[in-house]
C-alpha cells in the first residue's frame, strides 16, 4: 500500500488507495480545496455546485483512475476545471465586477513595485489582476489558476487538463506575461 | 520579492471556506450515490439481544460490542462480521444531523387528513419478565432479554388512539375517564425551522414532551423532522459516537447527550441513509446512586433503554401498518 506522510509525521493511505475502496475519504480530504478553488473563480454559490458535482463525477469515473498517481488532486482539479468551463461567462463577469471594484488602482511600474512590496492593498491588486484574468483565454487561465490558486505545479496542471506538458508550459508562460503586463512589469519571467 | 503568481494568489485573499451545510449536502449527495442500489425487498429487522458495551469515557464514546442479533420472528443471527463501509465516519455530530436533516427533507410528503392516523412501530429490548418483575429499573442484562413489538396509532385530530397490548389492538377514545395528551398536529406541522422548533421547545408545554420523543412518537412532516435535527445540532454537548453501533445487524451512528454525568441518551441513525432508526440510553461511567429506597450501582457500559423505530407512516385506520 502506498503511504503518504504528512508534514506532522502522520502516515495515511494515499488517494489512490482510497479512491476505489473508501471514496468518501477522498471527499473529506479534498472537498475544501476544490470548493475554495471554485469559489475563487466563480464565487460561493456556483462553487457549491461545482465542488459537489466534481466529486459526483469523480465517483462515477473512479474505476478509470490511474492508481499509479497517488495524489488525486490533479485529477479532481481537472474535473473541476471542466465544470468551471461551463460557467466561463459567469467567471468573466465576476472578474469584470472585481476589476470595477478595484478600478481606482492607478497601475504602472510604481504601482507594481508597491504591490510586490506589499504596500498596495488587496482590493487594488485584485482589481488589476481581475481585469487581466477577464482578458485571458480560458485555456491560458485554466493553467495559470491551477498553478497560482490550486497550488499545482506545471506538470500537475498539465495532467489535470490532460494536455502535453509543453502546451501547459507555453500557456502558463503566456498567462504569466499577461499578469505582469497588467501589473506594469514587462520583465520576462522564466517558464 | 513576490513574483506575479504570488501576487495573484495573495491579492484574492485566503482560500474561502465552504459552509458546513454545503459540505454536508455535498457529502450526502455523494453518499446517496455510493449507497444507491436496487431495492432489495423487505428489510428484515434484526434486533440486538445480548448487549455488551465498552465505553471510552474520556471522550464520552460508547461502543457496542458482541451483539448477537435476532430478526423480528425471534430467530437469532450472528453479528455481521467484517462489515466494511465505503465511506469514513462523519467528523462531527453537527455533520450527522445536517445529513439526517437533508435526507429527511428529501422524502415525499402529503399532509394527513384529520381522520387519518399516525402509525409508529418500534421494537424495544426489555429484560426477561422475571428480571423485570424483580428489578424493574435495572439495565438490560446480556443474554436475558426479549424483543417487544410496540405499535401505536394516534388519530391526527387527537380523538382516537390505539396500541397493541398483549398481542391485541386496544382502541381508546378521548372523553369521560379516558384522556391523554397529544401535541396538536397543526402545531407540529408549523415547526419548519430551527427557530420555530426552539421556540416551541422552550415554551411551557403541559405535555412535557421533549424533542427526542417527538421524533419517535409522532409522524413528522419531512421539513419538521429536518428542522428538529438542525435544532438538536445546535444543542450543547451533543457528541458523536465515532464507532459503528451494531444495533440491528447493520452499523449505525449514535449521537448522545450526557445526562446526570454518567448516562448518554443517544439517537441512532442509519449509517447509509441517515434515517433515524432508534434511540438508547447507555452508561458512560460507573455510578453509585444512594437513595432512601436503597443504593444502586451502575457500571460503565450498562444499557438502560434500546429501541429501534421500524415504521412511522400515515395510515387510514387502526390496524393498518402501511
Amino acid at each position: 500500500m502506498a503511504v503518504v506522510t504528512h508534514p506532522d509525521g502522520r502516515s495515511t493511505e494515499s488517494d489512490a488507495d482510497l479512491i476505489r475502496q473508501r471514496f468518501a475519504a477522498v471527499f473529506d480530504r479534498h472537498y475544501g480545496h476544490i470548493y475554495a478553488y471554485a469559489a475563487r473563480r466563480l464565487g460561493p454559490d456556483l462553487a457549491e455546485d461545482v465542488a459537489s458535482e466534481t466529486f459526483l463525477v469523480a465517483y462515477g469515473k473512479r474505476d478509470t483512475y490511474d492508481v499509479s498517481r497517488h495524489d488525486a488532486r490533479p485529477w479532481l482539479y481537472g474535473i473541476a476545471s471542466n465544470l468551471i468551463m461551463r460557467h466561463r461567462r459567469a467567471e468573466s463577469r465576476r472578474y469584470k465586477t472585481l476589476a470595477k471594484a478595484g478600478s481606482d488602482f492607478a497601475g504602472g511600474q510604481d504601482a507594481y513595485d508597491d504591490l510586490v512590496a506589499g504596500r498596495v492593498d488587496a482590493m487594488e491588486a485584485r482589481g488589476v489582476l481581475a481585469a487581466a484574468l477577464a482578458r485571458l483565454s480560458f485555456r491560458d487561465r485554466d493553467v495559470l489558476l491551477l498553478v497560482a490558486w490550486a497550488g499545482l505545479n506545471q506538470q500537475e496542471a498539465a495532467a489535470a487538463l490532460d494536455i502535453p506538458a509543453g502546451t501547459a508550459r507555453s500557456r502558463l508562460h503566456r498567462a504569466r506575461q499577461e499578469m505582469r503586463k497588467a501589473l506594469g512589469a514587462e520583465t520576462e519571467v522564466s517558464g | 520579492m513576490k513574483d506575479e503568481l504570488t501576487v495573484l494568489h495573495d491579492a484574492f485573499g485566503p482560500d474561502p471556506e465552504p459552509p458546513a451545510e454545503a459540505r454536508a449536502r455535498a457529502r450526502s449527495e455523494l453518499l446517496a450515490l455510493e449507497t444507491a442500489r436496487p431495492p432489495a425487498g423487505r428489510w428484515v429487522l434484526r434486533v440486538g439481544l445480548t448487549v455488551a458495551v465498552a465505553a471510552a469515557a474520556a471522550i464520552g464514546v460508547v461502543v457496542v460490542e458482541n451483539l448477537g442479533t435476532v430478526d423480528d420472528q425471534g430467530r437469532s443471527h450472528p453479528i455481521v462480521a467484517g462489515f466494511a463501509l465505503p465511506f469514513p465516519q462523519p467528523a462531527s455530530a453537527a455533520e450527522v444531523l445536517e445529513n439526517a436533516a437533508w435526507a429527511a427533507g428529501q422524502q415525499q410528503w402529503h399532509g394527513p387528513r384529520p381522520d387519518q392516523f399516525m402509525y409508529n412501530e418500534s421494537r424495544r429490548i426489555r429484560n426477561d419478565r422475571d428480571i423485570e418483575a424483580e428489578h424493574p429499573n435495572d439495565p438490560l442484562v446480556p443474554g436475558r432479554t426479549r424483543v417487544v413489538l410496540e405499535q401505536v396509532w394516534k388519530r391526527v385530530d387527537g380523538k382516537v388512539m390505539a396500541r397493541t397490548e398483549a398481542g391485541r389492538i386496544v382502541t381508546y377514545e378521548q372523553g369521560g375517564r379516558m384522556v391523554w395528551g397529544q401535541v396538536p398536529y397543526a402545531d407540529l406541522a408549523g415547526l419548519t425551522t430551527p427557530e420555530k422548533v426552539r421556540a416551541w421547545d422552550q415554551a411551557d408545554k403541559s405535555l412535557g414532551i421533549n424533542l427526542d420523543a417527538l421524533l419517535g412518537q409522532y409522524v413528522l412532516p419531512p421539513a419538521v423532522q429536518a428542522a428538529v435535527f438542525r435544532t438538536i445540532a445546535q444543542w450543547d454537548g451533543v457528541r458523536l459516537d465515532p464507532d459503528a453501533i451494531n444495533l440491528d445487524g447493520r452499523p449505525a451512528i449514535g449521537l448522545g447527550r450526557i445526562q446526570e454525568g454518567y448516562l448518554s441518551q443517544q439517537l441512532l441513525f442509519d449509517k447509509e441513509t441517515y434515517a433515524l432508526i432508534g434511540e438508547r440510553m447507555v452508561a458512560i461511567a460507573d455510578h453509585t446512586n444512594v437513595g432512601d429506597d436503597g443504593t444502586s450501582y451502575t457500571k460503565k457500559g450498562d444499557v438502560y433503554r434500546q429501541v429501534i423505530y421500524t415504521k412511522a407512516v400515515i395510515v387510514d385506520k387502526v390496524g393498518d401498518t402501511q
